[in-house]
């Protein structure tokens, strides 16, 4: 074997030995973290005040729940019990509660149904169709809004009745309201919204995508929307916030994200860890609350869980 | 500021990660180890992030130092058994004699010095110029040349060795 053969196989050799080793996914946030801490440390070193970098806040919750927050010291009886709890440590909790919940999976013709209340339409009924082909529609102050269906690639948009239009037929593009092919894990989430909507969710985009899909504009099974939480988790910049309330009234634990001027709040029950709703805000101000109070799935338009 | 950062830092992960870790793996051959030094390498970086006009082969560097940390961190006896069982062959069974191949090269590799195999690694894998390479490991581009050619030289005596005759107490 001469020389350049030597190289040659060695590259191929070695091409081979590696070509499934990848990097962690997660692993640019968790390097960011190490640095973070590192710094922190070196902070602390040099006489930066301890308060100023606490990290973790303090929530109180009642007892109770099948996701109940560790308790740090044994609680009196019928006592409520005071939990510190990170913005990861919310999610994780979230994951778990995604994935105690049966998995229903719809069939094609069904609708999903949500009823909702948000801070735009106020209380809204939406049935959108499970793949994108039947007709849904929304009912909102006393309005129904049509979500056309779109089979084969064709819609038929009928008029309004007295409005003097003709039907019409014209090319779409389905609008599904659930997503088979929606990941299970995180980093293949990662990768389907890096795809979609940018290459993290530091772009804000993608985090107002994702209040959009957990508001319920997708239905999810308890299994994406753990990989949704998973991948959520490794983005660097989330804050808990220890008392907020949905746009219902419910009271609940908060996630933040601030991207550019727009900050993205998720709302979770502080005992179940069940999503409730959003309260965004745009340049230090709210600019879109929203609740999520049923989500079903149903087998026609109109009908009822 | 730091917003942007993080989105550039994330996107140098996700272009050059698996590049990183792969060179990592080929020059420790553990894949826990390689993902600890990558992990550390790319917390060095982070941590320098801005500072640097080219992070690539800043990385590439701490991947080397961090995989040649572990290797001084696990200890000459560790070295010396995990060699061994590296060197001891399983139960013969069937190959193909290209991977029979391709196993004795990755082996022969290994059995480098980690300086050596660096050069190796970052001359003919990442077809890296010499002068980069030396920035990259901290030489100069002589001590790159010379280490390539001893290298080139111990992989062909190794080869060679690999083809003798097994003393089969060696293995006992």
């Amino acid at each position: 074997m001469n020389e350049s053969q030597l190289i040659e196989e060695l590259s191929a050799a070695l091409d081979a030995e590696a070509a499934t080793v990848r990097v962690p996914a997660g692993a640019a946030g968790r390097a960011r973290k190490r640095a973070h801490r590192r710094r922190l440390t070196r902070g602390l070193a040099a006489g930066v005040p301890v308060a100023a970098l606490a990290a973790g806040l303090v929530v109180a919750s009642a007892a109770g729940g099948p996701h109940a927050p560790v308790r740090q010291s044994a609680p009196k009886a019928g006592a409520a019990k005071t939990v510190r709890l990170t913005a990861v440590d919310v999610l994780d909790r979230a994951v778990a509660a995604a994935l105690a919940q049966p998995a229903v999976v719809p069939r094609p013709g069904q609708f999903a149904y949500w009823k909702t209340v948000d801070s735009v339409n106020g209380t809204a009924e939406t049935w959108r169709s499970v793949n994108g082909s039947r007709n849904g529609f929304v009912l909102s102050r006393g309005k129904k809004v049509m979500l056309w269906g779109c089979a084969d690639g064709w819609q038929t948009i009928q008029p309004d009745q007295g409005s003097g239009l003709t039907q019409i037929t014209q090319r779409c593009l389905a609008q599904p309201a659930y997503l088979p092919d929606l990941p299970v894990t995180a980093s293949e989430m990662q990768e389907y919204l890096a795809r979609n909507f940018g290459s993290g969710l530091q772009d804000a985009a993608v985090a107002q995508k994702l209040t959009e899909v957990l508001l319920g504009q997708d239905y999810l099974l308890p299994a994406q929307r753990a990989a949704l939480y998973r991948f959520f988790v490794t983005t660097p910049g989330l804050k808990v916030i220890p008392r907020i309330r949905d746009y219902a009234g419910r009271p609940g634990i908060g996630v933040s994200l601030t991207t550019d001027g727009f900050t993205a709040r998720w709302i979770f029950d502080p005992n179940t860890f069940a999503y409730l709703g959003s309260a965004d805000m745009a340049g230090g101000k709210p600019s879109f609350g929203s609740a999520v109070l049923t989500v079903a799935i149903v087998d026609e338009a109109g009908q009822r869980p | 500021m730091r917003r942007k950062s993080s989105v550039a830092f994330d996107e140098f992960v996700r272009v050059h990660g698996d590049s990183l870790i792969r060179l990592a793996y080929v020059l420790c051959g553990d894949r826990g180890r390689a993902e600890d030094a990558t992990q550390e390498a790319l917390t060095r970086l982070y941590l320098r992030w801005g500072r640097i006009e080219d992070p690539l082969p800043y990385a590439r560097r701490s991947v080397v130092n961090a995989t040649n940390d572990h290797w001084r961190r696990s200890g000459r006896r560790e070295q010396r058994e995990r060699l061994a069982a590296q060197q001891r062959p399983d139960l013969p069974v069937p190959v193909d004699d290209q991977i029979v191949d391709r196993d004795r090269l990755v082996q022969a590799l290994r059995r480098l010095p980690h300086g050596q195999r660096a050069v190796i690694v970052l001359r003919y894998w990442h077809q890296l110029p010499e002068p980069e390479i030396a920035r990259i490991l901290g030489n100069s581009v002589g001590t790159v040349k010379s280490q390539a050619s001893r290298a080139l030289g111990r992989l062909r005596d190794e080869l060679r060795s690999d083809l003798m005759p097994v003393n089969p107490r060696e293995y006992r």
